[in-house]
């Protein structure tokens, strides 16, 4: 169980706040005290001086300097003496104190380079990543990736900052999917309705129920507009509805049905939910699943996928890291080698079968691939070719006439019986 | 069929990314949230927080390091002008003859007044680290967020963390407009280090254009730090300056730059010295490689690079950004060799590695690692095992039952084996059993 490194370091900041607080409410009110001090020092050495204060005598005033006496009592002057050394003391505190609160402060800093992975060094051993050639690649599927989320403007800038002109095939058509959905946003179906016609044939193809899903909320938006439409909306059931007969027959009477509210609303009807913002949620997924599909793209933007990907197995590897040596960090990250751990991403994100033999504990290539018994049961390719040998050099001895074609293969984990040409390589 | 191990499911990290936001497919593992999953989910969380998001907080802590440092010299000075007219007031005070009262008045007031300055800087300078503080545990308290509430608010903070994993990579590539735009459209400024980058963007612009002035400012500005660390960089810029005037053929004043600049420098850079010092004796067209690699263009792009390193050593921040090690562990594990099959007949359109762009940039990474066969039918993309059994068609490739079955009962019996493109009867598939 891995403990959780927010909470070290949240509490640390906590302890600095609490610090700064106190430092706040004890050493910094402390100069308030120290200025009303120095506020009654004022007040005593002006009460003291004498009442005809005007400027005008003030040279004459200095001239007879020597022959006054002091003003202030011995009394006095030492009060404020005493005043001016609390002021300095007080007044050096407060750097003093401030000072100290730094191992409070660096203690955070500390706090976060032990809890949380300060680098991934381990990771520079592997082939650069981030190269001359590789970087444009990397640059596009972020392009890709903030076209998809719909920010193509970012997706410009990138491609100015990085003086990289990556115009994909990808971008074009995902500008013009975009634009789509931002008019199924503000409720426009026409953009949506066009595309749909393009590509009917492929929609088609696929039993796709966009079309019908952009001609039911065409046909309910002009229900909802009131009694006024009733014509135009029976004349658009008509002219659109037909051809969707064969396969959304009772979901056309439902909303057919719907014309009998037209007069008092659809409002607390069985119809409503037809109204409900969810409808246009729906359908703009029901777009994007197909244009995706039509296209050839994924449905999930691949770079989150990824990093989805990345973000479970990397403190997966960043611990197994931390048991192997130098070398085999290395090897690690060498293109002919597997991880040296499995990574469980959950079966949502498996998308190719992967055939390990059970016998050799390996995962099938190209020149080792599955081959299954007569039995149905898998083996690799190499498996076989061990298990064979193994029965040869058994019986080989016993009977040297006896002729490749004798020798009997038993499967490992039945009794079925077969000759090494019997077995059928098979695809997952 | 005990070949079919169930592999762990990661409830919470592994959210549906839609595109376009819409929070549709509550994915099956919602519902199932017992009471080890949870604790799983958040085991895996936390090392999850450990792998990737040291610099999230750790540069603003960085930020508030340098505040309390600098309110320190601040206070500092003021606490030193409070003592030093406090002394002079001491001094007369303890004199003869006895300072007259106006005398007195005055400097009470001059104390007053730097007593007064030094508590409006204090408290200046206290509120901002507490700021500075603060926006540290802001950081931490969107982390906390991470897993938690509704599926669509993980999923939003999942995109999220998208957006920060790329403005931390674009702002380390220099593309600073493209990272700023981003941050403003997605709201989420406090929680990265655009700011940071902002002063680094305008270094790296000047140098751009050939001018070292704003390098310069900024070496000087971090002078300590840069020592501490053993930069090169502001030796290199001086090198450059040298360099440009022997361009500009101005060879005089390269000597006395030199002279200025290069004899204060430590010793492990030397040896660089009486190689650039040589240039002063060759054309600045030079043939010779080793010369012309000196008065190359290029060696404004290092001079770029070496800034952008430094920059971020700065703040103590990883010199990969994580998200280029968060993809890298990402394609490794999802990397299979049916990615790379030379006919192409197991690509998958959903599969990341398959995607071209990715495919290419996995092509150096390691596989992900299987003990267990796992297999996927490759018509419908669900798991195969004893609840949809893989068969085999005569010519070997294998497919899911439920598929099958489903394909048999609407052609007559027919199946069609996309990979091949060959039809076969239903009744012709043998069952296949994967240990
Ligand atoms: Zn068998
Ligand atoms: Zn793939």
């Amino acid at each position: 169980m891995a403990t959780d490194p927010r909470i070290p370091v949240r509490n640390e900041i906590d302890k600095v706040l609490d610090k700064f607080s106190t430092y706040e409410t004890t050493t910094l009110s402390s100069l308030d005290n120290v200025e009303a001090k120095l506020k009654e020092l004022l007040e005593l050495v002006e009460n003291a001086m004498p009442m005809d204060d005007d400027s005008s005598n003030l040279d004459e005033a200095l001239d007879s300097e020597e022959s006054e006496a002091p003003l202030l009592s011995s009394e006095q002057v030492s009060n404020i003496m005493a005043t001016l050394a609390e002021v300095k003391s007080v007044s050096s505190s407060v750097s003093a104190k401030h000072r100290e609160l730094h191992s409070f402060v660096s203690k955070i800093g500390k706090c976060i380079d032990k809890n949380f992975e300060t680098s991934y060094d381990f990771m520079t051993h592997q082939t650069a990543f981030l190269r001359d050639e590789t970087r444009p690649r990397l640059y596009e599927i972020i392009c890709n990736h903030l076209c998809r989320e719909g920010l193509q403007s970012t997706a410009d800038q990138l491609m100015e900052d990085s003086n990289m002109n990556i115009n994909s095939e990808f971008m074009t058509k995902f500008r013009d999917v975009n634009a789509i959905v931002v008019a199924l946003r503000n409720g426009d179906l026409q953009p949506a309705m066009k595309w749909a016609l393009e590509h009917s044939e492929k929609l088609k193809e696929k039993t796709s129920s966009l079309e019908f899903k952009l001609h039911r909320l065409a046909f309910i938006s002009l229900v909802a507009g009131g009694a006024q439409n009733v014509t135009a909306a029976i004349e658009y059931a008509r002219d659109h509805f037909t051809p969707f007969i064969p396969n959304h027959q009772s979901a056309i009477q439902h909303v057919m049905g719907s014309l009998v509210f037209m007069r008092t609303g659809l409002q607390g009807t069985p119809y409503s939910g037809l109204l409900q913002t969810s409808q246009w949620d729906d359908l703009i997924r029901t777009f994007t699943k197909d244009a995706c599909t039509i296209m050839g793209l994924s449905m999930q933007c691949p770079l989150a996928v990824c990093i989805s990907a990345g973000c479970t197995a990397l403190p997966v590897l960043l611990n197994i890291n931390q048991a192997l040596t130098g070398s085999q960090v290395h090897n690690m990250w060498s293109a002919k080698e597997e991880l040296p751990i499995e990574i469980a991403l959950g079966k949502n994100n498996y998308y190719h079968s992967i055939f390990s033999c059970p016998i050799m504990r390996q995962q099938s290539t190209e020149s080792n691939p599955p081959m299954r018994l007569i039995c149905g049961h898998v083996i690799s390719k190499d498996a076989l070719t061990k298990l064979t040998n193994a029965n040869k050099t058994i019986w080989g001895w016993a009977s040297s006439r006896t002729s490749q074609k004798d020798t009997r293969v038993k499967c490992p984990y039945c009794p079925v019986e077969q000759t090494p040409q019997e077995p059928q390589q098979i695809i997952f | 069929m005990d070949g079919f191990v169930p592999v762990s499911e990661n409830l919470s990290m592994m959210g549906s990314h839609n595109i376009f936001g819409t929070n549709s497919q509550i994915s099956e593992n919602d519902t199932s949230s017992q009471h080890t999953a949870e604790v799983d989910g958040s085991s895996q969380i936390n090392r999850c927080m450990a792998a990737l998001e040291h610099s999230t907080i750790k540069v603003p802590y960085e930020v508030l390091n340098r505040k309390f440092r600098t309110a320190q010299k601040v206070l500092e000075r003021e606490v030193s002008a409070v003592a030093a007219c406090t002394s002079e007031m001491q001094a007369a005070l303890s004199g003869s003859p006895m300072p007259r009262p106006q005398q007195l008045t005055q400097m009470i007031r001059g104390v007053m007044s730097q007593v007064s300055s030094l508590k409006r800087k204090a408290r200046e300078a206290v509120a901002g680290e507490v700021e500075c503080a603060r926006a540290v545990r802001r950081r931490i308290e969107h982390l906390d967020q991470a897993g938690k509430g509704s599926a669509a608010a993980r999923a939003a903070w999942e995109s999220t963390r998208i957006d920060r994993l790329i403005t931390d990579f674009l702002l380390r590539e220099g593309c600073y407009r493209t990272a700023k735009k981003l941050v403003e459209l997605r709201n989420i400024k406090s929680l990265t280090n655009l700011g940071l980058f902002e002063n680094a963007y305008e270094v790296e612009q000047s140098l751009e254009r050939r001018d070292v002035s704003k390098c310069l400012a900024w070496c000087h500005e971090n002078k300590t730090k840069l020592k501490k660390l053993n930069s090169s960089l502001e030796f290199n810029i001086r090198i450059q300056e040298f360099i440009d005037m022997i361009k500009r053929n101005e060879r005089m004043s390269a000597v006395w730059h030199a002279r200025k600049y290069f004899s204060a420098q430590d010793c492990k850079q030397l040896p660089s010295i009486p190689q650039c010092m040589a240039l002063l004796a060759f054309p600045a067209d030079t043939k010779i490689p080793e010369y012309q690699v000196l008065l190359s263009d290029s060696r404004w792009q290092d001079l770029i690079q070496q800034f952008r390193d430094e920059n971020l050593r700065l703040y103590h921040l990883s010199l990969q950004a994580t998200f280029t090690v968060v993809v890298q562990a990402g394609l490794s594990a999802l990397k299979t060799p049916q990615c790379y099959k030379s006919n192409k007949e197991s690509f998958n359109p959903d599969c990341p590695v398959c995607v071209p762009t990715l495919n290419s940039l996995a092509k150096e990474l390691p596989y992900a690692h299987c003990s267990q066969s796992r297999l996927v039918c490759f018509l419908s993309g669900e798991t195969m095992n004893e609840n949809n059994l893989p068969l085999m068609l005569p010519n070997g490739y294998v497919y899911g039952s439920n598929a099958l079955e489903a394909q048999a009962a609407a052609n007559n019996g027919e199946v069609f084996c996309p990979r091949s493109e060959t039809k076969f009867q239903l009744s012709d598939a043998q069952k296949v059993f994967v240990m």
